[in-house]
């Protein structure tokens, strides 16, 4: 009787930490840098080409300019980048799109040219 | 020379009632004067009071459950409070937001919860007759512990790595934080707007589902032994009750009711005065929950909702009213702390006063059924 | 022998043993840190005079049974009061001290006459009412210094015009009248404040020859057992009455002593609390919700004052930084817990 007792209470408080846990990587917030700028990869050299409108996790960030840095907050773990080419207001249909995850306390550093590049390089993590 | 008895159970019941209830009807009469005064439009007074009571309610409804086991008026809902706002330093240094920020500030004030209501419980129990002194004071002593834990062991003892919410010097806390990271988030969780008012319907579900709990409680046997612990301790000893624990038992709920409650109450404000958010917890509660007609020994729901909405309003209303009567705003202000200490004040006095009535009536009784004996005889 | 030394600290008080030895340690750490001991022992007996005499304000209604006077603010109130208006009236010296006495007593006696009927209606329940009847009647003056008439320059509010200053100075009245009357000076640091202290001990001698009166020794009748006291043919609640008048009479006059020290009215909010130090020093003493003498008052005040001014200078000294506020909170407020928690003798 008092063994059932221990058990449940042990399983309640498991249950509370998994809670917990979820909840804590669900809410914590990351930051993430944005570049539109120059990347130089084994001495190869990625211009950037054009402005681009950015969405991050479905919702609409900002325009980054040529040659520009936007950093943007955004919570939990699993994430989608995506951004469309914009000229004059007008967006011209070039899309990239990319899923990244970012663990506890790291912060994401993404460079645009090396991302239409298709490069491993186009996302940096820091902790 | 025979003293003229005054018995409160044989009076008119009509005086009765205005005697019971002196507090709200005396209320309500000083708010209805207040209002028109205040010269602030319904539409106005409205909307401030749905945001208060969204924020207030919980608190309050914390307070019910002490009254049930006999502890009189909690002040220990302070300490509560205090766990709640460590629990909300701690998701603001963690940078973790929106609802999951909330609820985790919940989970983890928790145990912190628990731990101050279970002291304050023992202490209680050690100052029977005198519990609410005693829990005054408590409240008191324990903004010193808070401040050691707060001030000086934050950023030295206890890790904190978000230099935004630290003081200059390097550790201890800073006076107030913005939790603009969790601002609304349960209020606008199920956003709804009646006209132009907006109203915070997952505030309010919390609220009513607090209700219901309480109710549900009152009738299991853990409610039930309160209740018989709170009429009186003799019986509830002699029927196997275990008095002591029953009691602390109490004190935990309502602190960790409390705790849940400040959080909601900070969630809505926005920011955190970190030493000072609390302080005056306690006293507007129990004010409100008096301005109810609750007693030291009878609260119940009713008077809870009956309570914020009077002596929000009367918050409301009066700097405005205090303007237009005297010219001065401050006087407001100053008219409101008034207000809530003196009606803590009158309703404490009142019950004191009605205690001793009865008590000597009971006594009279006495007296008059063993003097009839011996003319019998 | 392990008897003999429980039966001591039995006798004495656990939490004073723990505080002297604590003191004394502060007082042996003090040279260590860069903190003069002579100066510092000359704040305690400064501070003593200060606060003495609100302490001495509890002694009345505790021997009559009301329990720790919790409503200390009334008498603060008065004395404010007094204060505020003989500053109002032009006195200085001597002269403005006395008239502040004078006013405050009267205003006094009439506040202690209310309070009386209040508490004589509600016997057994005293502190907790008292303490919210303090709260509420200092928030009321709050009220009243914003509307009262009073006009000296130095008093009221630059811009505006009219209500009072929060804090008031008193250089020029009757700032430290009392404290350097007489005053002795030893060395370069220590002023010994022959003024406060001969005024204490003088109140402290009127108190202890009161209750050797008829009317002080019932009174004590009415506090030990009030059934045995009535049947005696004591009219119990005009003792009650007149140890709560005379409670608040004293404190009264000690807050103006505390000020002329200090050197600064405050208003508004600032006597809220003021109930509790005293009374946290008063059961330091010794004394217990049913129980207090002079010893007590002596010996709390002194051991109080003794912790608040040690604890911080050493305190700063080692953690390099100011934690005497929050110590003072946690020793003031963790004393009078304490005591509302000891089991005593149940009176019924």
């Amino acid at each position: 009787m008092l063994k059932k007792r221990f058990v449940i209470r042990i399983v309640l408080i498991v249950l509370l930490v998994l809670i917990g846990m979820f909840l804590y990587i669900n809410g914590k917030e990351h930051k993430v840098i944005i570049d539109n700028k120059e990347i130089i990869v084994n001495d190869d050299h990625y211009k950037a080409t054009a402005d681009y409108k950015v969405w991050l996790d479905n919702k609409e960030i900002s325009l980054i300019e040529k040659d520009k840095r936007i950093v943007a907050m955004i919570t939990g773990s699993n994430h989608k980048i995506v951004i469309e080419s914009i000229d004059n207001q007008e967006l011209k249909g070039e899309k990239y799109e990319r899923i990244f995850k970012l663990k506890n306390n790291e912060s994401a550093l993404i460079n645009i040219p090396a991302m239409i590049n298709f490069l491993d390089d186009w996302i940096i993590k820091t902790s | 020379m025979m003293k003229k008895q005054v018995s409160t159970t044989t009076m008119n019941p009509f005086v009765y009632f205005l005697i019971n209830y002196s507090v709200p009807i005396i209320f309500a009469i000083v708010v209805a004067f207040a209002l028109p005064l205040s010269g602030l439009s319904v539409n106005n007074v409205v909307r401030e009071l749905m945001i208060r009571i969204s924020r207030n309610t919980f608190l309050i409804l914390a307070l019910l459950i002490p009254v049930m086991a006999g502890m009189g008026m909690n002040f220990g809902i302070v300490l509560g409070a205090m766990a709640g706002e460590i629990s909300l330093i701690f998701i603001t240094d963690w940078h973790i937001v929106g609802i999951s920020g909330l609820l985790l500030a919940m989970l983890i004030s928790t145990p912190i919860a628990i731990i101050f209501g279970y002291f304050a419980g023992i202490i209680l129990n050690r100052a029977k007759g005198r519990e609410m002194v005693t829990g005054f004071m408590v409240s008191f002593f324990m903004n010193g512990i808070y401040q050691v834990i707060v001030l000086y062991g934050m950023g030295n003892i206890i890790p904190i790595s978000n230099p935004d919410i630290l003081l200059p010097r390097g550790y201890g806390i800073r006076n107030a934080i913005n939790l603009l990271s969790i601002r609304q988030v349960l209020d606008n969780l199920i956003p709804l707007k009646v006209g132009t008012i907006p109203i915070p319907v997952a505030t309010f579900l919390f609220i009513i589902v607090l209700c219901i709990f309480i109710v549900w409680f009152k009738k299991t046997k853990l409610g039930q032994d309160m209740r018989t612990v709170g009429q009186d301790n003799e019986v509830a000893r002699t029927s196997g009750i275990d008095v002591e624990k029953t009691r602390v038992l109490s004190i935990v709920i309502s602190t960790v009711l409390a705790c849940y409650g400040q959080i909601i109450f900070l969630q809505n404000i926005g920011t955190m005065n970190t030493y000072n958010s609390h302080e005056q917890v306690g006293v507007f509660a129990i004010a409100a929950l008096l301005v109810g007609g609750a007693s030291v020994t009878k609260a119940n729901i009713t008077n809870v909702f009956i309570g914020v909405i009077l002596f929000h309003t009367m918050f409301v209303v009066s700097p405005r009213a205090g303007k237009e009567l005297m010219g001065q705003a401050q006087l407001g202000e100053y008219f409101r702390v008034f207000v809530s200490y003196g009606v803590i004040a009158f309703s404490l006095a009142l019950y004191a006063w009605r205690k001793r009535v009865e008590r000597e009536n009971e006594r009279r009784k006495v007296m008059d059924y063993r003097k009839s004996i011996l003319v019998k005889n | 022998m392990k008897e003999k030394i429980k039966k001591i600290v039995e006798i004495i008080g656990l939490p004073r043993i723990i505080i002297f030895f604590f003191i004394g340690s502060l007082f042996v750490i003090a040279p260590i840190v860069g903190v003069r001991i002579d100066s510092s022992l000359n704040d305690v007996i400064v501070r003593f005079g200060m606060n003495g005499i609100l302490v001495l304000s509890l002694i009345p209604m505790v021997k009559a049974g009301c329990g720790l006077n919790f409503g200390l603010q009334l008498g603060i109130i008065a004395g404010l009061v007094g204060a505020v208006t003989s500053i109002e009236l032009e006195l200085r010296g001597f002269m403005g001290f006395f008239t502040a006495i004078g006013i405050a007593i009267f205003i006094a006696v009439i506040l202690g006459f209310l309070y009386g009927i209040l508490l004589n209606k509600i016997k057994g329940d005293e502190m907790v009412v008292a303490t919210y009847i303090g709260f509420s009647s200092v928030s009321f003056m709050c009220i009243l210094w914003l509307l009262l008439p009073y006009k000296s320059p130095n008093m009221i509010w630059a811009v505006g015009g009219s209500g009072l200053r929060t804090t008031i100075s008193l250089q020029g009245y009757w700032f430290h009248v009392l404290t350097d009357f007489l005053k002795i000076n030893f060395g370069s640091h220590i002023v010994f404040p022959t003024g406060t202290i001969l005024f204490f001990s003088l109140l402290s001698f009127l108190v202890w020859a009161f209750f050797k009166t008829k009317t002080g020794t019932a009174m004590a009748a009415v506090g030990s057992n009030a059934y045995y006291a009535k049947s005696c043919g004591i009219n119990v609640n005009k003792m009650r009455m007149i140890s709560v008048i005379l409670s608040t009479v004293i404190a009264a006059i000690g807050i103006i002593v505390y000020q002329e020290s200090f050197g600064f009215i405050q208003l508004y909010l600032a006597p809220l609390y003021m109930a509790f130090p005293a009374i946290a020093a008063l059961l330091l003493g010794g004394a217990s919700i049913k129980k207090a003498s002079i010893k007590n008052v002596i010996i709390g005040a002194f051991l109080f004052q003794g912790i608040l001014t040690m604890t911080p200078s050493v305190m700063n000294n080692i953690v390099q930084s100011d934690m005497s506020e929050t110590i003072r909170i946690i020793v003031s407020n963790g004393l009078i817990v304490y005591a509302l928690t000891r089991k005593i003798e149940r009176e019924r």
